[in-house]
This record gives C-alpha cells, structure tokens and sequence, in this order.
C-alpha cells in the first residue's frame, strides 16, 4: 500500500512538472522578471508559411527556447549552482579568478589568454606588417602636420593576474605585448603611451583600490583617470596624480562578464568610482554617440585639437581627456572611417587600442 | 525532436500524454501514431516521406508474404523487401562512403577518372526504422508472427516516438500484441516515470557535461596540441559520454514506453562491469547484437559450421556492427577491433579472464576505452596519435594545463558517471537496499531533485550570452 502512494506521489509530481510550468507562467509572468542581460535578440516567432515549412520547426524550437517558462530563473538557478557549488564557470569565456574576480578567455574577440601566456606570437613577417603599417600611418601623418601617438591599454589579465587560477601559471616574458613595444621603441620613432607602470605603482601604493573592475574586462574610472593622464602628459598637458583627487562612488551597471557568466551574487560590476577633478573648464558636448563619435569643446583647457581611433578602453579615460582638450573627436573602431581624420585635422592623431586587439595593428587603419 | 530538451518536455510530451488518456480507446492508437509522425517530422520536415516509404513499403511486403502461394513467392518478396530497406539505408547513409572507397580503389588502380562524392543528409533515426522494418519483413516470412492487415498498427510499430530516434530496436513479435492490446496501470506509469528521470538525468547532467570536455579536447590537433594527460582524459571522459548518452536515451525510451502502456526490452546491463567482451556484448546495446544474430549471424550458420567459420561469422557481424553505427574507416575499425578480441576469447583467452575476476575487469576496461578513442576519433591517423599518447604519456611534453579542459565540475560528474556506471547498484544489491529504495521516499525526493536540475541545465542550454551587444 505504501508502495502505491509513493507511486501516486511520483506520478503527481511529475505531471505537475510537465503540465504546470505553462499554466503557472501563464499566472505569473506580469510579475517575474524577463528582462534580458543576454546581449542579443531573442528569437522571434516564426511565420508559418508553405515556403517556409521545412525551416519552422527549428525556428520555433529557437523562439521557445529563448522564451521558456521561468528562463531567467532556471538559468540563474543553474549558472549559481555551477558556479558556487562546483567552483566551474557557466561560460566558457568566462574564468573565475580568486576572490570573485572574473577574467575574460576569448579567442574571436580579441586574444586574452594568448597574450597571457605568450601561446600565441607574432610572426617576423606580422612584426613587419605592424612596423610598415604604422610607420606609413605616422608618415602620413606627418605630412599634413599631425602628430602620431599610439596608445596601449594593458589587458586586466595582466593587471590583476595574482586573482588568475593557478593553473594558468606566471605572465609570459615573450607575449605580444612586449613583441610590439619592443619593435615601436627599437625599430620605429613612434610615440607610444603605455601607462602599465603608472597603474601598477597606484595599485601597489592602495592595494584595496581596483583600478579595473572585478567582474568586467575594462578599467574603472580610476585606472582611465591614470591612462587619461599618461597620454595627457604625453601630450604635454599635466594634470593633477589621482591620489591627490577625491572620488565619489556612482552606480555600477551590469559588467560584461556578469551577463555572460549570469549567476547569482555576481551580477554587479562593483565598485563604481567617479574621479573628482574639479576641473575649471566648461565642456560643452557636440555630439556623443557611443559607438560611433563622441565629440567635445573644453573651454579653458588647454589648445590642442586631439582625434582618437578608440575601442571600448577609452570610455572610461573620455571625462577626464575631454576637460583638459579644447576639442577632442572620440570615433570608436564600429564606425570609423580614415577620411574623417584627413577632414578634421586634428593636431594629433591617437591610436588606442586595448593589449588583447594588437593583433589589428597588423593591418592599417589609416 | 529530442527528449532532452523543453520543448519535448513541456509541449510535445505533455499534449500526447493528456491525448492518450482522454480520447477512446480505438483512437488512441491513431493517435499515437500520428503523433509519432508528427514528432519524426518535427525534426525532419522533407525525411518523413522515407519513414513514410518505408512503413509501406514493409506493410505491403508482409501482406503478400501471407498471400503467396509458393515458396519461391515468398522467398522472391523476402529479398524484394529486405533489398528495398537495404537500399534506402544504403543511399542515405553508406553512398557517400561507398564513392569515396570507391574512388581510392580506382586511384590505386591507376584509373584516373574519380566520381564525384555525394553530400547527403542523414535521415535521423535511419538505422533503427529500417532494421525494424527488416526485422518484420522476416519475422512473417519465418512465420513467426501473422503479417498485421492494419497499415495503422505496423506504422505504429515502426514510428512510435519513444524508439523511433534512438532505440531500443523493437522486434514486432515482442510488441505486436501490445500494440492490440495493453492497460495503461498506474504502476507502470510511475515506472515509466521513475526510468525516464534517470534516463534524462543521464543524458543531462552527466553526458553533457563530459562531452563539453571531450569536445574541446579532440577539437584540438591532437599530433601538436595533446599530451598523455589530455589524451587519457579524453578517452575515459568519453567513455562516460556514450554510454550515458546511449543509455541514458534508451532509459527514456524504455520510460516512455512504459506510460503508454508499453514494455521495452531491455537495452543496456551495465556493460563496463563486463569481465569479458563476450559479456560487454550482452549488456550493450543488446537490442542491436540480438538483431544480428537472429538475423545475420545465425542464418550464416553461427557457430554450426566448424571453428574457422564460426570466426568468420563473427567478423562479419561485428564488421556490420562497427559500420551500422556511423559510415566511416573508424566505426569499420571499431568493430573490427571488438571482433577481433571476440575471436581471441574464444581461442582460450576467455577461460583465463573467467578465472581472474580482477585482472578481467581491466582488461575489458582498457580494450573497451581504446576501442573507443577509434570509435570517436574517426580519422584513423588522429586516432592513432591519440593512442600513443595514452600507451606512452611520459615521451610526450604537457602542451596545456588540464584545468582548462577538465573542470571542477567535469570532476565531479566524472567521479559520479563511474559509481553509477554499476558500482553503486552492484554495492546496494549486495546489502539489499535495492529493493527497499525503488520508490521510497528518499528515491522520490531524489528523483524530482534529478528532474529539476535537469530542467534548470537544459534551460541554461538554451542560453548563448554575447560580450557586445549583438546587431
């Protein structure tokens, strides 16, 4: 008899699962949250249509899919679980460092880990390519009177690699990074800023400071406000150490990582930190479209009209190069075009580029 | 349509469920038969029509099998029938093949002239409708069973969702009268319900899981990237993969069956607790070896004919089991491979391994894991490089941190796919838990435990994060 009821149980439960999550969802949608951190358009619903039979029923597995009952949280669900129970990312783009921090290993966007370990180095000929395309930007540059700076942002994997599994072992002394400073500095005239030391001195002098966020692939706003001043500097224009400014916290939205990783507890980018400068200068906004040009008047700063071909490492160093340039053009890699250079003739021209993108400098971008 | 996804789970399965229980009881049939169709098609919109054929085409020779007069009749539809289902298996999985051993052999001829090799799709499921339909075909002609007048009930025989996919391969006889007639009882649907939990919880949770890792490690180039380490994980996580897998979707098969009032045979027996690869036969995919031998290996005389014909007709049918599983040099190796230890036992080896329970044991483990890595890796030099790397670790340099492939959680379900391999069922037999679990209710909390986690993994699945916003 007993027997019996723990069958009744079982068959109880069961269904409940299989008929309840649709009628329940059907209930409560209004007021679970559905809202997306994927970063991609979800599935639509596709048209039934003769021509089209062959392909619906895979279109429509992909829109129910991307529109299950209770997605968000059975992803969350799962995701945690992995994550904090079985110490294992839920992405395998995502590494989980020590302490909460996460790191990115991509091998289509950008070469993280490669760069990392040195698995992956430039060719003699690719250090050709990079020398020549470069040198033939700053000549040509040159001839209508720019300057040339290039600008290297070092990857967070770099920075912070005591928080990287052990297993990843040391930072290689051969990687890609080196190979190119060691070409601009010993076959080329180039400027380049590559503000590691300063960043590393900060963060040795206040260790409980991050200059880069823990579960996002950039630097805050405080290691931009470092690289905004090393290139500033470069450019002949001073502005005060950071550890001399005030900061105030500002909210933090969702980190790049977070999204992908999507488990419970690390869904903030954290420690979100406004720099203080007090500047005098009035910045005045020409236009600000992120992924294309940002454009901005600084009155008071000092006279120097800087064009910057940036990535998304730029972002963060924006506030505080704007109020110390009297016109600065920010055109992101998404929509640059060459032209526009030759159009607005900027006094400089930067190229800024994050450590895990050296690989573009192969090819010119001007 | 697979079981392992929501779509099965919360749609597809749901509606049948309730159409099977609430139409009468001389529409159900229909029903489940349309279903069926309707579940092939889902995952083959254009395929259906050789499903289609081949339920026909079977049908029509069973009737006339019943209708012949002569015997050289019945033999005449017998071979029709038989060279029918051959040839559609041939044309949509084996040509491809065929064209390209073809072309080597003319260019080892010295004929120039190569044909072209055609790229064609494989219907899912190809391998079990047509050795299905085979299996009737024959069974009336031996005068087994009576050729069923009912269209519907032999397209019901040959497309019932449950087996359609994967297995277990059902022989008409031992389901015929099913089909006719059957009660659908509360305690077989808990059983049902019970085997598919496990069988979802297999493929979920532990094949899945080892096949990201095994993914990523054949993906590399194995003669520059792998190392000893690497390529023994590889192997053995591998080696959980299939058999949870394979397993794993006959349990759900079995299950499904069982909540429409159906009783499967069993199709796998703990086959890594094997002491011989006479016994690792016998308890894996027992439904494909019991087909070659009622309908290849015995006809061939089996083991009648004297000693060396005996070997020669078990070379031949594991040839034909390496080749029924996937059209390629490594499937054919496999099998070969299997076959060749078959013979081997039976020239005397067998009654060393049946005196050593311990050594026996390892020895079926590392023939069967090497077996394997052919099995997998279906290029016979890859291969190649990847044994060597198993047999002599210590020559080759670490190229990786295994970390990188093998996480945490990787770990973890490794260390539970090999206790539940057999191990922990053997150990609750012996104390005699086994019975005093199966639904108690520590199992049943177990189970639902097993079923959510499921669903929560197939749910993450389903989720493809981008780092930018993708346009």
């Amino acid at each position: 008899m007993k027997r019996k009821i723990s069958m009744l149980l079982l068959t109880a439960a069961f269904l409940v699962v299989l008929f309840g999550p649709h009628i329940l969802w059907g209930m409560l949608s209004d007021r679970l949250e559905t809202e997306s951190v994927e970063k991609r358009t979800l599935a639509a619903l596709p048209d039934f249509a003769l021509e089209t039979l062959e392909e619906y029923p895979k279109a429509f597995e992909a829109y129910y899919n991307d529109h299950l009952p209770f997605r968000n949280l059975l992803i969350r669900l799962y995701n945690s679980l992995q994550v904090h129970l079985f110490r294992t990312s839920s992405h395998e783009n995502v590494i989980l460092g020590e302490d909460g921090w996460l790191f990115y290993a991509s091998r289509t966007d950008g070469t993280t880990m490669e760069c990392y370990d040195g698995s992956v180095l430039f060719s003699d000929e690719e250090l050709k390519r990079i020398e020549d395309s470069l040198v033939g930007m700053q000549e040509r540059l040159a001839e209508q009177g720019i300057e040339f700076v290039v600008f290297i942002a070092p990857n967070k994997e770099r920075m912070y690699s005591e928080y990287l599994p052990d297993y990843l072992g040391e930072q290689a002394e051969e990687c890609m990074l080196n190979q190119v400073l060691t070409l601009l500095k010993e076959r080329t005239s180039i400027r380049v800023v590559y503000p590691y030391d300063d960043l590393m001195a900060y963060k040795q002098a206040y260790p409980e400071q991050n200059l880069y966020y823990k579960t996002d692939t950039h630097w805050n706003d405080m290691g931009g406000y470092i690289g905004a001043r090393a290139l500033l500097s470069e450019l002949g224009i001073d502005i005060a150490p950071l550890d001399q400014l005030d900061t105030t916290a500002i909210d933090g939205d969702d980190g790049d990582l977070t999204g992908m990783l999507n488990a419970a507890g690390m869904m903030e980018k954290g420690f979100s930190k406004k720099v203080i400068t007090n500047t005098p200068n009035h910045v005045q906004p020409v236009e600000e479209n992120y992924n294309g040009r940002m454009e901005y008047m600084s009155e008071g700063a000092p006279q120097k009209k800087v064009f910057i071909r940036r990535d998304s490492f730029s972002t963060a160093m924006i506030p505080y190069l704007r109020e110390n340039l009297s016109h600065s053009i920010f055109m992101h890699y998404i929509e640059y075009d060459a032209q526009q250079v030759w159009e607005e003739k900027p006094d400089v021209f930067v190229l800024e580029i994050v450590e895990r993108y050296l690989r573009w400098l192969r090819n010119p971008v001007l | 349509m697979l079981f392992s996804s929501l779509f099965f789970l919360w749609v597809f399965l749901p509606v049948v469920l309730l159409g099977s229980r609430i139409l009468p009881r001389r529409w159900v049939n229909p029903f489940l038969t349309a279903a069926s169709l309707f579940f092939y098609a889902w995952g083959e919109p254009l395929y259906v029509l050789i499903m289609l054929t081949s339920i026909a085409v079977n049908y029509t020779c069973g009737l006339s099998l019943d209708r012949a007069a002569s015997e050289d009749g019945r033999k005449t539809v017998l071979t029709v029938g038989v060279v029918i289902n051959l040839l559609l298996l041939f044309c949509f999985k084996y040509l491809g093949l065929f064209v390209q051993t073809l072309n080597s052999a003319l260019a080892v001829a010295g004929i120039g002239a190569a044909l072209r090799v055609p790229e064609i799709a494989l219907p899912i499921g190809i391998s079990f409708f047509t050795f299905q339909g085979m299996s009737y075909v024959v069974d009336v002609y031996r005068r087994e069973v009576q050729a069923q007048k009912r269209p519907m009930v032999v397209a019901l025989y040959i497309s019932f969702f449950p087996q359609l996919i994967a297995g277990p391969i059902v022989r008409y006889k031992d389901i015929c009268e099913q089909i006719e007639s059957r009660r659908m009882t509360l305690e077989q649907f808990a059983q049902g319900v019970r085997r598919f939990i496990y069988g979802l919880g297999k493929k979920v949770l532990i094949s899945n899981v080892m096949a990201k890792s095994v993914d990523a490690l054949y993906a590399l180039d194995i003669s520059r990237e792998m190392d000893g380490v690497m390529a023994w994980c590889a192997a053995i996580m591998y080696a959980f993969q299939i058999y949870y897998d394979f397993s794993g979707y006959s349990d759900m098969a079995i299950g499904l069956g069982k909540m429409f009032g159906f009783e499967f045979l069993e199709n796998f027996n703990y086959p890594y607790l094997s002491r011989s690869i006479r016994e690792f036969w016998r308890r894996w995919h027992i439904s494909l070896s019991t087909w070659f031998r009622e309908y290849v290996y015995i006809p061939l005389g089996g083991n009648r004919k004297g000693v060396k014909r005996t070997y020669l007709n078990l070379l031949i049918v594991f040839f034909l089991t390496g080749i029924w599983h996937g059209a390629g040099y490594g499937f054919i190796l496999w099998g070969l491979y299997h076959g060749f230890f078959s013979v081997v036992e039976r020239l005397g080896f067998g009654r060393v391994l049946k005196q050593h329970p311990v050594f026996s044991r390892i020895y079926l483990l590392i023939v069967v894991l090497f077996g394997w890595v052919f099995f997998r890796v279906e290029n016979l030099a890859d291969a190649l490089f990847a044994i060597k790397r198993m047999i002599m670790p210590w020559a080759y340099a670490v190229q990786r941190p295994i970390e990188e492939f093998v996480t945490p959680h990787a770990v973890l379900i490794g260390v539970c796919a090999f206790v539940g391999m057999g191990v922990i069922q053997q150990l609750l037999k012996r104390f005699n838990l086994d019975e005093r679990l199966r639904f108690s209710v520590l199992e049943i909390i177990y189970l639902m435990f097993v079923l959510l986690l499921s669903i929560a993994a197939l749910a993450s699945n389903t989720y493809n994060p981008f780092i930018y916003f993708k346009f």
